[in-house]
C-alpha cells in the first residue's frame, strides 16, 4: 500500500527485461511459488475426486468423535477434517481458487477503474480532473472495513438470501478501495508523458483526443500498471481474507481461507484438530509472500528508479 | 500561502460533508427498520411503530437527513443536528447514549493502539531499513528483508489471535502470568497496567507495519544516498551513522511520512480487526457492533470519524512536508 | 416432580421446607464435593459483551435475567437448585412472606417483608407502592415491558391503562411522571405499605410462575423516574432489591456488583449471596477466550456463551469434571415451517401436506446435526415439541429412525408417492457459527434424500424480524428456530398456548409460525383449566408433534465449566445456569 509513484520506465526490451528476470533467483522463488499455487488450484477438482471428498461433502460418521471433535488424519483425510467432518486439504485447496479468483478479478477491475480515472483526469484535467480528485478523496477517507460491513448488510436487504452473490460483492467492495492507487500512478505518468515532444506534436497535428489518449498515452503507463497489478494482487488477497474472516465476504459452504480461519478459532476445536487453523494460515501465508516477492522484483526489474 | 491553506480546508471540509453524505444514505439503506430490531422479539407491529416514531424513524429520509445536519426534535433528551453549536452526531439506538459522546469516550483508548504502535513500529522500521543501507545485499540487508517479505504476508487476524494463544493462555497456564487476556487500563489510573494490557495488540499492529515499512525506509534512503549532499557529507569525512540517521533519513522522510500518516490515520480510524480480538472498546469496536446490530447513527458516527481523521492527518503530513521543502530551499 | 399444583398452601409448604434447608449451613452440597461453601471472595464472570439489558422492565434473556437473579427481588420466586435447570421449579415467598388467593382465584393478596431495603442509588425500605410503580411502568410506550402479553391478557384494567398510556408523548420524561402519577392500574393497589393486592382477569394454574419473572420487581420512582428505561444514566444510579447492588458501570468494559451493607439474609430465603462482590467483564471477544480465562482462573464464570468448544468440554470431562456443570433444560432447536406463506413455491406447497412434513423429519440426520454442534455433551436428540423439563413432555418421538440417523429411503418414498419427489426447500438460519453448522449439515443430510436445500443466511439481529416479516414469506420454506421456556415446569402455555393455539397466536409473529389445528385448540383449552395439567398437557403435545406443528431437532444440554475457585454451584431456572447469588468461591 505504498503511496509513492512510479515514473515512466526508461525504454528497456521486453526480451531485457525476461532475461533479467530468469536469472534473479529470488523471482524465480517467487514464480515457482504463485505457479505451483495455480497448478494446485486448477487441480482442486481432480484431486478432490482421487480422494473422493468434495469440498463441501460431510463424512459426520468417519471424521468426527463422538464428542465432536473433527479427526486429525486418516481415511484418506491428509490434513484432518473440520468441525463438520469436512476435509481441510480439500477445503483448502478449493480456498486457493476463490482467493486466486477473487484477488485477480478484484484487482483487475480496480486496475481498469483506476486507468480510465487516471487518464480521463491526467489528459483533460480541469474539472474533470477536479471532480475525479475529490471522488478519489472521498473514496480514500473512507474506512474499508467498516463501509464493507454496511455494504454486506445492504446486499442481504430484505431477503434473507442476497441480491448479489457474495463473492460478486467482495469483488466490488476490494476494487472500490483499491483503484485510487491506480488513478494516482496513471494520472502521474499522463500528465508526464502529455508533455513528451511526440505527443505535443500528435496534438499539433489535430489527431482526435481519444485517439492520442489509446495509441500514444495508454501504452505508456503499462510498465506502471503492470507492476501496481502486481503490487496490489497480494494486498486484495489478503482483504479477501480478512472481510471472510469477519463474516461479510464469503459465505459458507464455500470454502475460503479467511472464514476457514474464523470456523477454526470461534468453534475452538484448533486446540485439538491444529491443522483447522494452520492449514489456511498457512496456505494464505505462503501466497501471499508468493505474490509479493513477485511484484517486489518485477517493481525492481521494470521500474530502475527503485532499488528493491 | 494562506490562500492555499484555505483552499486546502475548504476541500477537506467538502470531502468530509461528501463522505457523511454518502454514509448517511448507505446506512439508510442498509439498515432498512432498525425499529425491528430494537424491539422486544415477541413486540407487536404497534410497538414497533411507536418505537419507530420514538427515535424520529418514522420521518421520510430526507427530513432525517435535514434532522440529522441541521437539527431536528430531540431524541429521549439528545439533540441533532451536526451544524448546529455544539455539534452532534444524533443517538444511538442500541446505547441510548449520545453518538458524539460514546466515540470521545473510546478516542483514548484506540489513540492508546494507535500512537504506541506507531512509535515502535516507526523505531523498529527505521533503525532496520537504514541499518539495511549499510551493506546492499549483505547478510543484514537480505535476512531483514525475508523477515519482512514474511511478516507482510501475515494477516493481522492471524497474528492477533495467535499472540493471545500463546502469550496469554499458554503462558498464563504455564504459571507466567505476564500478559493479560485483554481489556484496556486507561493510562491515568495507572500507567503500568496501561502498557501491560496494550503490548500484545501493539505487537500485533507493529508486527504487520514492519513488514510494510522496513523495504519502504531502506528503499527510500538508498534513493537518496547518491544525491549530492550526501556524497559531499561522506566526503566531509562524517561517519556512516552520521552521514545515514543525521543526512540521508531526513532527505528521505517524505515517502516515509506520506505512507505512516495513511497507516496511523487508517488505525486511529478503528483498528477494527485487532480491537476485536483484544476486547479493547475502541472506535473500531464500537463501529462493528453498530454495523452488526444496525445502529445506524453510530455507523454514520464512526465513518465519518474515520474520514475527519484520514483527511486532517494527511493534510498534517503534508504541510509538515510542504515546511520541510520550504526550509530546504 | 414436575406433577405440581401451585395453590398457594402447596407452595408457601414447600417454601417454608426450603427456607430451612437454604438456612442451612452448607447447603446440600451439589455436584462441587462443597463443603466449603464460605462466603467473601470475588465472583469473577467472563462475559462476551455486554449486559443486554439491566433495567428488569426489558431484560427478557437468560443472561439479563442472571444479572437480575443477583440486583432485583420479586414477590416470589423459585429457590435454585443444585440438581439441575429443570428441577428448579418450587416457587417460595421472596418479598411477600405470604399471600391468600381469593376463593375465585382472581384475587392475590400479598403482604410483604417491612426488613427489605434498596441499595445502590436508593437505600430506603421497599414498600408496596415500589411494586405498583414497577408495573404502571410496563405500559410506558418510550419502552415497553418485554412480556406484555403476560400482564394484558392477566391484569385487570392494564389492558385500558395501556391504551392511555400510548397517548403520551414519546421522549417526555416529565409526561411520563404525570401520566403515571394521575392514572391507576384498577388491578394493582397497595392498601398500606406492606400489602399489595392484584386482581386477575381469569383464573389460571401458572399465575405465581408469571410473578417470578423479573418484571414485578420493586423500583423506587423518586430515583428510575429521572432516565429513560435503561439508559447509561439508568444503569448508573440502578437501585437494587437484590443483595447485591450495582458498584460500577463502563459499558462495554465492566459491571461491579457490590453485596449491599444493609443486605439482611434473614429477609432473603434464597439468596446466600456468598461473595462480596461480583465483577463481570464485558470485553472478552468469544467463547474461546472466555474458555481459556476459566481454565487459566482468570474468570469463574462464563456469560454470553451459548456452547462451548467441544475441545474445551472434552478437556474439563477428562481432568476436571467436578468443575462442568450438566443439566437438561436447555433451549430447543427446531425447524419452523412457513406458515405465512400463500404457497406458491413448490417447498411450501409440500409442507401443507403432513406426508412431506413426514419425509422431511424422517430425511433429518438428527444425530449428524447434534454431533456437529459438539455432540451428546452439548444437546440430545429431540423427537417432541416440548422439552424435557416441561409439564407435559411425553418422553416418545413418533417419528424416530435407527441410531436417529435419519430414514432417506422412507423419505424418499414418501415425497414420491405425495408427488413432491425432488423437493428444493429454502432454509433460513442465522448466521452465528453454530447455527451455520447446523444448516449445512441438514443440507448435507437432505440431499441424500433427494432434497435440495438452499441455504438463507440471515444475520442474527435481523432474524427474528426477518422471520415475523410477511413480506420475507416467498424467501424462505423452512427456518432454524429456536425456544427456551421463559421458566421450566409448567410453561406449555408459552409454548401451545402462545405459538401454536390458533385461537391465541397471531399467526407468523413468532419464527413465521401460523399453525392451525382446531384439535390442538380444544387439547389446549382444556390444559388451561385443568386442575391437574399434566396429562392435558401432555395430549396437547402429542398431537402437534404427530402433526408436526414444527420439526424439532435437538435439546441443549446445559455445560458450563468454571474456574477451580468455585466451592459452591446452584442452578436458577430463570437464568437457564448457574444462579450467582448461591455461588460460592475461594
Amino acid at each position: 500500500m505504498t503511496a509513492d509513484t512510479i515514473s515512466p520506465s526508461r525504454p528497456t526490451g521486453t526480451a531485457l527485461v525476461l532475461r533479467h528476470l530468469r536469472r534473479d533467483r529470488t523471482f524465480v522463488a517467487g514464480a515457482v511459488i504463485v505457479a505451483l499455487l495455480v497448478a494446485l488450484a486448477l487441480l482442486a477438482p481432480v484431486i478432490a475426486a482421487v480422494v473422493g471428498h468434495g469440498p463441501d461433502a460431510q463424512f459426520p460418521d468417519i471424521a468426527i468423535d463422538e464428542s465432536g471433535i473433527p479427526i486429525t488424519g486418516g481415511h484418506g483425510f491428509l490434513l484432518g477434517a473440520d468441525a463438520l467432518g469436512r476435509d481441510v486439504f480439500i477445503r483448502v485447496l478449493y480456498g486457493a481458487r476463490v482467493s486466486l479468483v477473487i484477488g485477480v478479478v478484484s484487482t483487475t477491475a480496480a486496475m481498469l477503474i483506476g486507468v480510465a480515472v487516471g487518464l480521463v483526469a491526467g489528459y483533460w484535467r480541469g474539472w474533470a480532473d477536479a471532480v475525479l480528485s475529490e471522488v478519489t478523496n472521498v473514496t480514500l477517507a473512507f474506512p474499508m472495513l467498516l463501509t464493507a460491513l454496511s455494504i454486506a448488510a445492504l446486499n442481504r436487504a430484505p431477503g434473507g438470501s442476497t441480491y448479489v452473490s457474495p463473492p460478486v460483492v467482495v469483488v466490488v467492495i476490494i476494487s472500490l478501495f483499491s483503484w485510487t492507487y491506480f488513478a494516482r500512478v496513471v494520472r502521474g505518468v499522463v500528465i508526464d508523458v502529455t508533455n513528451a515532444n511526440y505527443v505535443k506534436a500528435a496534438i499539433g497535428a489535430g489527431s482526435p483526443s481519444s485517439w492520442i489518449v489509446l495509441r500514444e498515452i495508454l501504452p505508456n503507463t503499462a510498465p506502471s500498471v503492470i507492476v501496481y497489478w502486481a503490487v496490489q494482487l497480494p494486498t486484495n488477497i489478503m482483504a479477501e481474507a480478512t472481510l471472510s474472516y469477519l463474516g461479510v465476504g464469503i459465505r459458507t459452504p464455500q470454502a475460503s481461507w479467511g472464514l476457514m480461519i474464523s470456523e477454526a478459532q470461534t468453534s475452538g476445536l484448533y486446540v485439538a484438530q491444529p491443522m483447522m487453523l494452520i492449514a489456511p494460515c498457512l496456505a494464505l501465508f505462503v501466497t501471499v509472500l508468493g505474490f509479493n516477492i513477485v511484484s517486489t522484483r518485477l517493481r525492481a526489474h521494470l521500474d530502475p528508479d527503485k532499488k528493491g | 500561502m494562506t490562500r492555499s491553506i484555505g483552499v486546502r480546508a475548504l476541500r477537506m471540509l467538502l470531502t468530509i460533508l461528501l463522505v457523511t453524505l454518502v454514509a448517511f444514505l448507505l446506512t439508510k439503506v442498509a439498515y432498512a427498520n432498525p425499529a425491528r430490531s430494537l424491539a422486544p422479539e415477541n413486540a407487536s407491529p404497534e410497538t414497533v411503530a411507536q418505537i419507530a416514531a420514538s427515535l424520529g424513524l418514522d420521518e421520510p429520509w430526507w427530513v432525517q437527513l435535514r434532522y440529522f445536519l441541521f437539527g431536528g426534535p430531540a431524541i429521549k433528551g439528545v439533540r441533532t443536528g451536526l451544524f448546529t453549536v455544539p455539534p452532534s452526531l444524533g443517538y444511538s439506538f442500541r446505547e441510548q447514549r449520545p453518538v458524539l459522546d460514546l466515540i470521545l469516550e473510546k478516542i483514548p483508548v484506540t489513540a492508546s493502539l494507535a500512537i504506541g504502535a506507531l512509535v515502535i513500529w516507526m523505531t523498529i522500521s527505521i533503525l532496520s531499513g537504514v541499518l539495511a543501507t549499510r551493506r546492499p545485499q549483505g547478510l543484514f540487508d537480505r535476512a531483514s528483508s525475508t523477515v519482512s517479505y514474511a511478516l507482510l504476508s501475515l494477516p493481522v487476524f492471524v497474528t492477533g489471535v495467535l499472540l493471545l494463544y500463546f502469550g496469554y493462555y499458554r503462558l498464563t497456564l504455564a504459571g507466567i502470568d505476564v500478559f493479560p487476556s485483554g481489556g484496556y487500563v486507561p493510562l491515568t489510573e495507572s500507567p503500568g497496567q496501561w502498557a501491560r494490557h496494550l503490548v500484545l495488540p501493539w505487537l500485533t499492529l507493529v508486527l504487520y507495519e514492519v513488514g510494510v515499512f522496513q523495504r519502504v525506509v531502506r528503499g527510500a534512503v538508498l534513493d537518496v544516498s547518491s544525491y549530492d549532499f550526501i556524497r559531499t557529507a561522506r566526503a566531509k569525512g562524517a561517519g556512516w551513522w552520521r552521514v545515514s540517521f543525521g543526512h540521508a533519513l531526513p532527505g528521505a522522510l517524505t515517502p516515509i511520512l506520506t505512507l505512516a500518516g495513511i497507516e496511523f490515520a487508517s488505525i486511529l480510524g478503528g483498528a477494527i480487526v485487532t480491537e476485536q480480538i483484544f476486547g479493547l472498546d475502541g472506535v473500531g469496536r464500537l463501529a462493528v457492533r453498530a454495523a452488526l446490530t444496525g445502529d445506524g447513527p453510530v455507523v454514520i458516527g464512526c465513518t465519518l470519524f474515520a474520514a475527519v481523521v484520514f483527511v486532517v492527518i494527511t493534510a498534517a503530513v503534508d504541510i509538515v512536508i510542504d515546511v520541510r521543502a520550504r526550509r530546504a530551499r | 416432580m414436575r406433577n405440581r399444583r401451585t395453590s398457594a398452601v402447596i407452595a408457601l409448604a414447600a417454601g417454608a421446607a426450603l427456607l430451612l434447608s437454604a438456612c442451612a449451613p452448607g447447603g446440600s452440597g451439589g455436584e462441587t464435593a462443597g463443603a466449603g461453601a464460605q462466603r467473601g471472595g470475588t465472583l469473577k464472570i467472563a462475559s462476551v459483551g455486554d449486559i443486554d439489558r439491566i433495567d428488569p422492565l426489558q431484560a427478557y434473556t437468560a443472561e439479563a435475567w442472571t444479572v437480575a437473579r443477583a440486583t432485583t427481588r420479586q414477590l416470589v420466586t423459585t429457590s435454585g437448585s443444585t440438581e439441575s435447570v429443570g428441577d428448579d421449579i418450587e416457587i417460595v415467598p421472596d418479598l411477600a412472606k405470604s399471600w391468600d388467593v381469593s376463593a375465585d382465584g382472581l384475587t392475590y393478596t400479598f403482604h410483604l417483608r417491612d426488613n427489605a431495603y434498596f441499595s445502590g442509588a436508593s437505600t430506603r425500605k421497599i414498600t408496596a407502592d415500589d411494586f405498583v410503580y414497577a408495573i404502571k411502568r410496563f405500559a410506558d410506550p418510550n419502552a415497553q415491558v418485554g412480556a406484555i402479553a403476560y400482564y394484558n391478557a392477566l391484569l385487570d384494567g392494564f389492558a385500558e391503562y395501556g391504551a392511555e398510556f400510548a397517548k403520551v408523548k414519546t421522549g417526555d420524561l416529565t409526561a411520563v411522571k404525570e401520566f403515571i402519577d394521575s392514572h391507576e392500574i384498577s388491578g394493582v393497589t397497595a392498601t398500606d405499605d406492606t400489602t399489595l393486592v392484584l386482581k386477575f382477569t381469569q383464573p389460571a394454574n401458572d399465575i405465581l410462575e408469571v410473578l417470578t419473572l423479573p418484571f414485578v420487581s420493586p423500583l423506587p420512582e423518586e430515583v428510575v423516574s429521572k432516565y429513560f428505561s435503561d439508559s447509561l444514566e439508568f444503569r448508573q444510579n440502578f437501585a437494587s432489591s437484590g443483595p447485591y447492588y450495582i458498584s460500577s458501570y463502563s459499558p462495554n468494559n465492566s459491571l461491579e456488583l457490590k453485596r449491599a451493607e444493609t443486605y439482611d439474609a434473614a429477609a432473603d430465603p434464597v439468596r446466600a449471596a456468598y461473595a462480596d462482590t461480583i465483577l463481570i467483564d464485558t470485553t472478552v471477544s468469544s467463547a474461546d477466550a472466555v474458555a481459556q480465562q476459566l481454565q487459566t482462573g482468570e474468570a469463574d464464570l462464563p456469560l454470553y456463551v451459548r456452547s462451548f468448544p467441544a475441545t474445551v468440554i472434552s478437556q474439563y470431562q477428562q481432568t476436571k469434571a467436578d468443575y462442568l456443570h450438566t443439566s437438561p433444560g436447555g433451549q430447543q432447536v427446531f425447524l419452523s415451517i412457513n406458515g405465512i406463506s400463500d404457497g406458491t413455491s413448490q417447498g411450501q406447497k409440500g409442507l401443507k401436506e403432513l406426508s412431506v412434513r413426514q419425509a422431511l423429519s424422517y430425511a433429518i440426520d438428527k444425530s449428524a446435526v447434534v454431533k456437529a454442534i459438539g455432540g451428546s455433551s452439548a444437546a440430545n436428540v429431540q423427537g417432541e415439541i416440548l422439552n424435557s423439563t416441561l409439564v407435559g413432555h411425553t418422553g416418545e418421538d413418533p417419528y424416530a429412525t435407527t441410531d436417529n440417523a435419519g430414514d432417506p429411503a422412507k423419505a424418499k418414498q414418501l415425497l414420491e408417492d405425495a408427488g413432491f419427489a425432488g423437493l428444493k426447500l429454502n432454509l433460513a438460519y442465522r448466521t452465528s457459527d453454530e447455527f451455520t453448522k447446523i444448516a449445512t449439515s441438514l443440507q448435507a443430510s437432505l440431499a441424500k434424500s433427494g432434497i435440495t436445500v438452499n441455504l438463507v443466511p440471515v444475520p442474527e439481529a435481523d432474524y427474528w424480524a426477518f422471520l415475523a416479516d410477511s413480506e420475507n414469506a416467498d424467501q424462505w420454506d423452512v427456518a432454524l428456530a429456536t425456544y427456551t421456556p421463559d421458566w421450566q415446569g409448567n410453561s406449555a402455555r408459552q409454548i401451545l398456548g402462545g405459538w401454536l393455539d390458533s385461537d391465541y397466536a397471531s399467526p407468523g409473529a413468532v419464527w413465521g409460525i401460523a399453525y392451525d389445528n382446531p384439535d390442538l385448540n380444544a387439547a389446549v383449552e382444556k390444559a388451561f383449566v385443568a386442575k391437574d395439567p399434566e396429562a392435558a398437557w401432555q395430549e396437547a403435545n402429542t398431537i402437534a408433534t404427530k402433526d408436526l406443528a414444527w420439526v424439532p431437532l435437538l435439546e441443549r444440554v446445559v455445560t458450563v465449566p468454571t474456574s477451580t475457585n468455585v466451592t459452591k454451584w446452584t442452578w436458577a431456572s430463570l437464568p437457564g445456569g448457574a444462579d450467582w447469588t448461591n455461588v460460592a468461591v475461594k
